[in-house]
């Protein structure tokens, strides 16, 4: 069973190649029984990890001096996650322009390098295989080579190598300290050792990559241009949404679990989460832009998965961690949507976009879903449980005055897909182009995995985050109520305030450039090293 | 002057290599900074454990393995050394292609052409 660990590392690389270098096409139908049987040795590993964790040691050296793959609870979450976006959006993308075999290989070997992140205990791998697969992302954003594409992916590039710095030198000062580098290990000399002035410098540089990685306000900076640069595909831009800013967060929670004993960090991660929730909220609703609306909201809902790991009580986590799962969904299926209106409307613009229930019922209630996710709508979410128990009425609020902006956003797609009448449609410049087969399927996939994991959260949650949410059907029923009311409130305060005022668009030209960047970053580091060291 | 020793002078090496990177426009030295980081990290682990009382750890020799330095921070810092020269091609080659499209070394020259661009 855990050679399969092998599999989910290796075997998306080989394969990759081996497609890259027979272009035949029984290959393609091949490939096609590979995936799915990627997806399936994932789905085994998370029924397995409920009752024993899975090792494989790499090396004949036993640890803390070689190398091991391991799965527990938290990476089966993402190596699931993971495994079931790259089989949807490889589908999505199949009969398209970007089925080309450059960008199968590429995409390809970067979910064998993301499998290998979760699945890696060593700090050294862990940055190994974050360094190299960033190396893939930033060729798959500048895929078409057009002059906004370069200078974002280049930006993307560079800052995240500056992160990976930071993070290479926490590791070796770790090392230095404890002479291992495997989890495990580490977590056992933590405990071991006493608080300590020397472990304050590491645990800075290890938070600030961690956090870069994670879009954390104010290193948020270079997400937008990533995910929501024009030029990139679609399907790009939903993995960078999906998984791989994920992969932050999964540093940030592996960081907490590691330095629990000596120096926790949930209250930072609380603080800082519900910080990059307000302010993502706040430039995602100045935003007209469709793709930049979506990045900017990815900026908000990681910050609030942040403010759920980092809570206090254990529904609160499980709540982090379970609209972490929801969020890999419902994103991916606005992004690959997004792209089809941008090539059927001719413009970014989602103001421009109108009269959508008209022309595709199908797409419009796969983004109402998407939306009802994304809004924590009863039955479709479980968002609410991130702040449940929470009794300080200042976070309660900020919880509120969050939501209320997600849904201050959303409304522009509700009001794409309602407005206008069949007649008026004409005028907009609406280019139709039938969407494929297999592009369909996917969204499909998308909306159902994300209904799902709302309606049946009760079931899925003991196996997806170790923890039962006991929401009965009557308890949702009863929050239907109060939504509805803060939809509304967020529609007058939308209509009323927040539309074409100048303010929102002096946000939306808001940017910094890559000195301003690394400056921020530096003094986010400095902040985080005195917070510690307060702590 | 015990105190400056490989460790100390790492740390002020990869603070070096920050200064260029939030005070230089220019994107090849932003490149040359963060070469200046990974030789600064490189720097501090391979001055730890750096004893003269300690011998080089390879097996053939009579010396016991308690006398040996660890061998770790070496085979890591190799493959940061190959990682490193990585990067700095791959940016070298994205900076190439970004410069044929724009025409400037410069970050904010860039940004305002990448706007214009919009």
């Amino acid at each position: 069973m855990t050679l399969i660990l092998y599999g989910l590392v290796f075997g998306p690389i080989i394969w990759g190649l081996t497609q890259y270098l027979i272009k035949a096409k029984w290959m393609e139908s091949l490939g096609w029984v590979f995936k799915l049987i990627l997806f399936a040795l994932s789905l085994g590993c998370l029924f397995k990890v409920q009752t024993q964790t899975l090792s494989l040691q790499l090396t004949p050296a036993p640890l803390p001096y070689g190398m091991m793959l391991s799965v527990d609870t938290l990476s089966a979450t993402f190596l699931i996650l993971n495994n079931f976006l790259f089989l949807i959006l490889t589908l999505f993308a199949s009969k398209g322009k970007y089925s080309e075999s450059v960008f199968s290989f590429l995409f390809l070997v970067l979910q064998g390098l993301i499998n290998g992140i979760f699945l890696s205990t060593d700090l050294f791998n862990i940055y190994l295989l974050i360094e190299v697969s960033t190396i893939a992302i930033s060729i798959l954003i500048m895929y078409k080579k057009d002059k906004p594409s370069l200078y974002d992916g280049m930006f993307y590039f560079a800052i995240n190598m500056v992160a990976m710095a930071f993070f290479l030198f926490g590791v070796v000062m770790l090392y230095k300290r404890f002479g291992v580098l495997d989890l495990f290990h580490l977590k056992e000399a933590l405990g071991e050792a006493s608080r300590n002035k020397s472990l304050i410098l590491p645990l800075s540089f290890l938070f600030t990559s961690a956090a870069l990685k994670a879009a954390v306000f104010p290193l948020y900076n270079w997400l937008p241009k990533a995910h929501g640069i024009p030029s990139a595909p679609s399907i790009v831009s939903a993995v960078l949404s999906g998984i791989f800013v994920k992969i932050g967060v999964y540093l940030l929670i592996r960081l907490n679990m590691l330095f629990m004993d000596v120096i926790p960090l949930h209250g930072i991660i609380m603080v800082l989460g519900l910080i990059s929730a307000l302010m993502g909220v706040t430039f995602a609703v100045a935003q007209t832009d469709i793709k930049l609306l979506l990045s900017y909201h990815t900026i908000s809902q990681v910050g609030l998965i942040l403010a759920g790991v980092g809570g206090s009580l254990m529904i609160n986590q499980a709540g982090g961690l379970y609209h972490l799962v929801s969020h890999g969904l419902f994103k991916p299926l606005f992004f690959v949507s997004s792209g089809i209106l941008i090539e059927w409307y001719g413009t970014r613009n989602i103001k421009d976009m109108q009269g959508l229930w008209q022309r595709s019922r199908g797409l419009s209630i796969a983004l109402i879903i998407a939306i009802l996710c994304i809004t924590g709508a009863p039955f479709f979410s479980i968002k609410t449980a991130i702040y449940e128990g929470q009794d300080n009425l200042f976070i309660r609020s900020l919880f509120l005055l969050i939501n209320m902006g997600t849904m201050m956003s959303f409304i522009k797609f509700l009001e794409m897909i309602f407005s206008k009448n069949r007649a008026e449609l004409s005028k907009s410049g609406f280019v139709s182009r039938p969407i494929k087969k297999e592009e369909w399927l996917s969204l499909k996939l998308l909306a159902l995995a994300s209904a799902t994991l709302g309606l049946f959260s009760r079931t899925i949650s003991p196996i997806l985050v170790n923890y039962s949410f006991e929401y009965t059907f009557i308890d949702r029923l009863i929050k239907w109520p109060s939504y509805l009311f803060t939809f509304v409130i967020a529609f007058v305060l939308y209509k009323t305030f927040f539309k074409d005022n100048k303010l929102i668009k002096l946000i939306r030209k808001f940017d910094l450039t890559f000195n301003e960047t690394n400056i921020v970053l530096v003094s986010f580091f400095f902040i985080i090293l005195l917070w510690i060291d307060y702590l | 002057m015990d105190w400056f020793n490989g460790e100390v002078a790492g740390i002020i090496l990869f603070f070096i290599g920050v200064y260029g990177l939030c005070a230089r426009r220019n994107i090849i030295k932003t490149i040359i900074s963060l070469s200046i980081l990974q030789a600064a990290i490189i720097l501090y682990i391979i001055s730890d454990d750096a004893y003269s009382s300690q011998v080089p750890p390879i097996i053939s020799t009579s010396a016991h393995p308690i006398q040996m330095a660890d061998p770790i921070p070496q085979a890591l810092m190799i493959t940061a050394i190959v990682i490193g020269i990585s990067i700095t091609a791959v940016a070298l080659t994205l900076f190439v292609s970004m410069y044929h499209h724009y025409g400037t070394t410069n970050w904010n020259k860039a940004l305002s052409k990448r706007r214009d661009a919009d």
